[in-house]
């Protein structure tokens, strides 16, 4: 895994449906940049690279995850991205509050009797 | 405005909002009426029960009131604020409970938050009014006392005043002193292991072993005494108790509330193998003590979840690993408003319906229309009960004393296990009946016990609802004159 290039990888689907992998590099040290600027910088000096072929197996997919995952560090180091994430993680938790606060009604498991075959209906 | 509410600052109050919010349980807990009437009592008579007042089957028998102090509050708060005032108190405690954890998961705000959610849902299902949030919330700040004393050993001096006032408000304190045990043991390992120099580990390892020491002499100051030592340990040893009783029982993860907590172990599991983060010879035998205890009883979850968040977060935390420098921020103060405004009518909605609805929760969970029967027509005899309803009775009837209730470590195993073949129509159940001299009976509808009276001769129904059945028995000559007891 290159530490500087900003090699970016992701996936696109096809017209067959198939996951087809295109690399996106970036001529400029993408993961020392800290502001907007220097991504679009990036933008302007990145090219098309065809992916690499199917059998080159589990490690290209490793690789990828990788990727995904600096992706995902950088929007959330990243001034804009770190706004976007913090907001999406608000909304995440606020959502599961919600759903927690509705849900958990009455699932108590209290100092009850444990009244296994105790009924006959 | 715009400096007061950051987006960090807003998450935060969010999550503990929504917490407060979460937290906010009606009352359906069967323990809390007995608890509420002990602090009654203890208010009236001045004194602290040491023999059974409640029950006719364990009348004078002694028995250990070891949240004594708890039940004082409760009653207190009952008093001065009602329901409404107990629902909202528990909570606030719960939640202070898990902001102290959410101190202890490191300075990123955003992961710390997200895993102390987790931890607290995870806890869920013994969250309520009762006495048990006090241990959590205490324990969660003595493991707080017990991290930061490392920095700071003058920390350790707060355990003294903390065990004072623990012993007298659980018998949880007991978690306490085997913390500082474990941290003690933890020490040990790590200058075994040689994770710490000698010359810096021994005064640390003095100072636990002190503080140890003089938590321990500090346990006898209560109304019990020294039977404070044993008390605990009986407790946690009781087959009765995890038999018979539902959260003293393993989780069953085919039920959706432990998911929570599966997928925590889970997560911590993974942690241990894979995370970069070097976790410390202490925190693996914490975990280890913690997963133990929490797959042994369901009441140890929240000491798993404390012990495990913060390792697990510290592990998500990614601001701490790689240090990245934060750009100047965007806070749109007016969306961080909004979003804490919708939070707090949210939450405060929530908490105003289940305050509101407490009497229907009562009446859902208890057989309250039964009981004002009862109360009515007084049970000319011993009265048989449900152990879920033995509380309420107390609470409802007293003087009238109950059969069973929620105290199992008064009754003990062999009475409990006579009480479950009754119930349950199994063996002599019948001559269990005769032997107690039962005149009265309150059963669920659906139980086996009351099919078996609906059936048996000499069993009048005096009352019956969706929820109870009353039962009471012809007089005989074999009833006639007699007194409870066993025979």
């Amino acid at each position: 895994m290159r530490q500087h290039g900003g090699y970016l990888g992701y996936a696109k689907i096809t017209p067959l449906g198939l996951f087809a992998r295109y690399d996106v590099v970036a001529r400029v040290p993408a993961f020392s940049c800290t502001g907007l600027q220097s991504t679009r910088a990036a933008h302007r000096w990145t090219k098309w690279v065809p992916s690499r072929p199917a059998e080159a197996g589990f490690g290209v997919v490793l690789e990828e995850a990788k990727q995904v995952m600096k992706t995902f560090w950088r929007l959330w180091h990243e001034e804009e991205g770190q706004d976007i994430a913090e907001y999406a993680v608000m909304l995440a938790v606020i959502l599961v509050i919600v759903v927690g606060t509705i849900r958990l009604i009455g699932s108590n498991a209290n100092n009850v009797f444990s009244n296994v075959a105790s009924s006959i209906q | 405005m715009k400096k007061l509410l950051t987006t960090k600052r807003t998450f935060l109050l969010v999550l503990f909002l929504g917490l407060l919010a979460m937290t906010v349980r009606d009352v359906t807990d069967p323990d809390v009426w007995w608890h509420l009437k002990t602090g009654q009592y203890i208010a009236e008579y001045r004194a602290v029960p040491h023999t059974d007042p409640f029950s006719f089957t364990r009348s004078g028998q002694p028995w250990v009131a070891h949240e004594w102090l708890t039940e004082l509050l409760l009653f207190g708060i009952f008093r001065a604020a009602g329901w409404g005032g107990l629902i909202l108190i528990s909570a606030a405690v719960l939640c202070a409970a898990f902001y102290l954890l959410c101190l202890r998961c490191g300075n990123d705000a955003f992961s710390a938050g997200i895993v102390t959610l987790a931890g607290a849902w995870a806890t869920a299902p013994l969250w309520g009014v009762r006495p048990q949030v006090l241990s959590l919330l205490l324990t969660s700040l003595w493991l707080l006392i017990l991290e930061r004393s490392e920095r700071n050993s003058k920390l350790l001096l707060w355990t003294l005043p903390l065990t004072l006032l623990w012993v007298n408000l659980h018998a949880g304190f007991a978690l306490g002193l085997a913390l500082l045990a474990i941290f003690l043991a933890g020490e040990l390992v790590e200058r075994m292991l040689g994770f710490s120099a000698a010359n810096s580990a021994t005064p640390r390892f003095r100072a636990l072993g002190l503080t140890l020491l003089l938590d321990l002499l500090l346990v006898p100051l209560n109304p019990n005494g020294a039977r404070m030592y044993a008390y605990p340990i009986e407790t946690l040893r009781s087959s009765a108790m995890q038999n018979y009783i539902a959260e003293w029982a393993s989780p069953n993860f085919h039920r959706p509330e432990y998911w929570p907590f599966l997928v925590l172990l889970l997560a911590a599991l993974a942690v241990l193998l894979v995370s970069p983060c070097r976790t410390r010879p202490r925190e693996v035998l914490l975990l280890s003590v913690g997963t133990y205890a929490a797959l042994c009883s369901i009441r140890m979850i929240p000491l798993f979840v404390l012990i495990a968040v913060p390792i697990l977060s510290r592990s998500l935390n990614w601001s701490e690993t790689e240090s990245w420098p934060r750009a100047r921020r965007h806070n749109p103060a007016w969306l961080n408003a909004a979003i804490l405004v919708a939070m707090a009518v949210f939450a405060v909605v929530h908490i105003a319906q289940v305050i509101r609805l407490q009497p229907q929760a009562e009446a859902r969970q208890f057989p309250a229309k039964a009981v004002a029967f009862l109360g009515s027509h007084p049970p000319v005899g011993p009265l048989l009960n449900h152990y879920d309803w033995g509380g309420y009775l107390i609470w409802r009837l007293y003087p009238t004393r109950v059969y069973i209730d929620g105290r199992a470590d008064l009754y003990g195993e062999g009475f409990l296990r006579q009480f479950a073949d009754a119930y349950q129509l199994k063996g002599s159940w019948h001559q269990t009946l005769e032997d107690w001299r039962i005149q009265t009976a309150i059963l669920p509808p659906d139980s086996a016990l009351a099919t078996g009276l609906r059936l048996a001769p000499g069993w009048n129904i005096s009352y019956e609802d969706a929820k109870a059945v009353v039962f009471t028995l012809s007089p005989g000559p074999a009833q006639l004159g007699s007194t409870a007891g066993p025979r």
